[in-house]
């Protein structure tokens, strides 16, 4: 249960990006009611959705945008590789 | 006798004046008159006869500043009719540069331009430090006119050395770094250029975003000496931002009294209100009296992939999505694997991913067949008797997964939207970035496109408007002296082609860098004749040894 | 000639060698640090998710420091 003023994700899609890769675009709801589009990068969009255990954008919606961010992408550290997100491992492909 | 009269065409002068019959004569480089059925002899003529004549187009972004270093036409642009163009975008210029800081700068360029190793060290001799030196170097061969920006994040690296990447700059160092812009300016640079976006090879962002605003405010104030152009590229991913740098530019071309502009605005289905906010900021700061131009890209944005790494382009697919993502070896073994597979062919739907991936695109110029270059999946596919979905799998596994597939047209791809912002009288047509991007994606012919998409196809611009947006507004907007118009008196950078079918060719793959380099271009399409400054430098699909190219004068 | 400007969202500059927590003080100086910390990173992905090294502030930087206006 989302609480009220709590920002949260109402919608993720992909798009392209200026380089030609594909970019994720996550629809937020933000604690004043506005909402607007975060474009994340191709590495911080798979490892928003590794961390978050979801291999499919439509799991993402009604999921707690800071909590989210807390989990996931702000625990980066500079140390981080793009390639370590979680996602290693032959299970369940 | 004229050097060159080219004949009986419809001259659209650049103006956006309606076309009209005349003649166009041409004599020591330069335009000396413009009528109908002029009298006298040529040396050379030129039957224009069911053709169009045009000023030269201009391109204002581009980073064809290495490639001009052993290729002075910078092709393919010059056959798309493009007979000047603005290098050095993005906070990157090959001058000024010590030869100690060569390898650091070296590896910015490869990030943007994608070029293989021997572009640098096997191309040409590195035979100058200083922008005047670097001017000299291309000027000898250059078959297109060149003006040239100067890099802030070069500016840097020279008065800082290796701090440029790590800090803020003190007084004395932009002080410093004023006098070299001066220096550059006064050997013909057509502006500084300067980046909050763009990475060196290792992700460390260029040392142009270490500036702290003063800093910029005072090589603007050097800008202001000359009345010269300040180029940036700002974080285009978030309107929000987009905005906050508009209104610095709007503060600095106020307060110095120069022209700004910013490149790119897209326009997505994803982000709609995106453009359209970022443009209604400019008109508000042009009604302050600020000079903030947008550039706006015509050619839709592509998606391209591989298997080789993940792309969020299966980011509705999960398990496609864990597969991709893990190590190459365990990744093979995924792909090989008979039940894996069976399961990702599922997902992919009940029609064999024939609707997620039919339309994807093999682009070649990678270790897929020569032939299948530029042919659909779905056809593919039917030749070899599979569903699409397979097609891709097996394809990819036959060639090391070292096929690379285009998803075509899913950014900035809405001609109903993007032709009014076109139109807009305070859009500037460019960000076509040529030169750069080489492996990735042609960043040629999207003079053709504006043509063929936005005035035959939509009728978003009138033909002569179309003229006027990339010859004499562009001039206009960087101060070309005498360019852009078909003019008496005015040099003669002249295009001819056939308005019903100018457009351009197909993507396709080319090993024509150094080294054996790839890179993918668009041929020309209904292009005759491109002169620049008299001389003919392309005509009937082949270059001439024309090398009259120069850098542009400024007013 | 209208010369009004429309509201756009706030921002700061980084001063000089200053950091994320002395920009969060200086932005939301009534809010306990580590809330307007956390809200600062939030709105600021460009800085401090997409960035390496993740969270380096640079000169040029736009932190805004409210989050989007619609």
């Amino acid at each position: 249960m989302i609480a009220d003023g709590q920002a949260v994700i109402v919608g993720a899609e992909i798009t392209a990006g200026h380089d030609g890769q594909a970019e994720m675009v996550v629809r937020v709801r933000h604690e004043n009611g506005v909402v607007a589009p975060v474009v994340l990068d191709g590495c911080t969009g798979f490892r928003l959705m590794a961390n978050q255990g979801v291999g499919d954008l439509a799991a993402l919606v009604g999921r707690p945008w800071r909590e989210l961010l807390q989990q996931t992408i702000l625990a980066r550290t500079s140390r981080d590789d793009d390639d370590n997100d979680g996602l290693g491992g032959l299970n369940d492909v | 006798m004229y050097d060159l009269l080219i004949k009986g065409g419809l001259v659209a002068d650049g103006t956006g004046a309606p076309g009209f019959l005349a003649d166009v004569a041409i004599t020591g480089g330069r335009i000396v008159s413009v009528g109908p059925d002029l009298p006298g002899e040529a040396r050379r003529t030129v039957d224009a006869t069911g053709r169009l004549v045009a000023p030269g187009f201009i391109d204002p972004h581009t980073h064809f500043d290495v490639q001009l270093l052993w290729d002075g036409a910078a092709k393919p642009a010059l056959e798309h009719g493009i007979t000047s163009i603005v290098p050095g975008n993005c906070s990157l210029s090959l001058a000024p540069l010590r030869a100690g800081d060569r390898p650091g700068v070296i590896g910015m360029f490869q990030q943007i331009e994608e070029m293989p190793p021997e572009a640098f060290t096997q191309a040409f001799d590195w035979t100058w430090e200083d922008f005047a030196g670097y001017r000299a170097a291309i000027e000898p061969r250059l078959a297109i006119n060149v003006a040239p920006l100067v890099g802030h994040s070069v500016i840097r690296q020279w008065v800082m050395g290796a701090d440029a990447q790590q800090r803020a700059a003190r007084l004395d160092e932009i002080t410093a770094m004023g006098d070299l812009l001066r220096d550059c300016l006064e050997a013909g640079a057509v502006g500084l250029s300067t980046s909050f976006v763009d990475v060196d090879e290792n992700g460390r962002p260029v040392p142009s975003r270490f500036a702290a605003f003063e800093e910029l405010d005072g090589l603007c104030a050097v800008l202001g000496e000359f009345g010269r152009m300040l180029q940036i590229v700002p974080e285009f991913y978030d309107v929000d931002i987009t905005i906050a740098r508009i209104d610095q530019l709007a503060d600095l071309s106020l307060a110095h009294g120069i022209p700004t502009t910013f490149s790119p605005v897209f326009d997505s289905q994803a982000t709609p209100d995106a453009a359209p906010r970022a443009l209604a900021r400019v008109e508000e700061q042009f009604a302050r009296g600020a000079r903030v131009w947008p550039q706006v890209q015509t050619r839709p944005i592509d998606i391209s992939f591989s298997l080789l790494r993940p792309s969020l382009f299966f980011a509705r697919l999960p398990r496609w999505v864990r597969v991709l993502r893990l190590p190459l070896e365990q990744r093979l073994a995924a792909l090989t694997d008979p039940s894996t597979v069976e399961r990702m062919i599922a997902d992919a739907g009940p029609d064999g991913g024939e609707r997620l991936m039919g339309a994807l695109i093999v682009r070649g110029g990678d270790r897929a067949p020569a032939g299948l270059a530029g042919r659909t999946l779905s056809s593919i596919a039917a030749e070899r008797g599979e569903t699409p979905v397979r097609a891709l799998l097996s394809l990819s596994l036959e060639n090391g997964l070292d096929v690379a597939f285009l998803a075509a047209s899913r950014g900035h791809d809405d001609t109903a939207r993007i032709g009014p912002m076109l139109a807009n009288p305070h859009v500037h047509i460019g960000a076509s970035d040529g030169g750069a991007h080489l492996a990735s994606f042609a960043t040629y012919g999207d003079t053709g496109y504006l043509f063929s998409e936005f005035v035959r196809k939509a009728g978003a611009l009138t033909l002569e408007a179309a003229v006027k947006k990339i010859t004499s507004d562009t001039a206009e907007i960087w101060g070309l002296k005498d360019r852009g118009v078909l003019r008496e008196g005015l040099a003669a950078d002249v295009v001819v082609f056939d308005a019903a079918t100018i457009g351009r060719g197909a993507e396709r793959p080319v090993f024509d860098m150094p080294g054996d380099g790839m890179r993918y271009i668009r041929d020309a399409i209904g292009i005759d004749t491109v002169v620049v400054n008299g001389e003919i430098a392309w005509s009937k699909g082949a270059y001439t040894d024309a090398a009259a190219g120069t850098i542009c004068a400024l007013n | 000639m209208d010369t009004t400007l429309t509201t756009q969202r706030r921002f700061l500059r980084p001063r000089i060698d200053e950091t994320v927590e002395q920009l969060a003080a200086r932005a939301m100086p009534d809010q306990p640090l580590e809330n307007a910390v956390d809200r600062i990173k939030g709105w600021n992905l460009h800085i401090f998710a997409m960035r390496r090294p993740a969270g380096l502030l640079l000169g040029s930087d736009v932190v805004f420091v409210e989050p989007p206006r619609g």
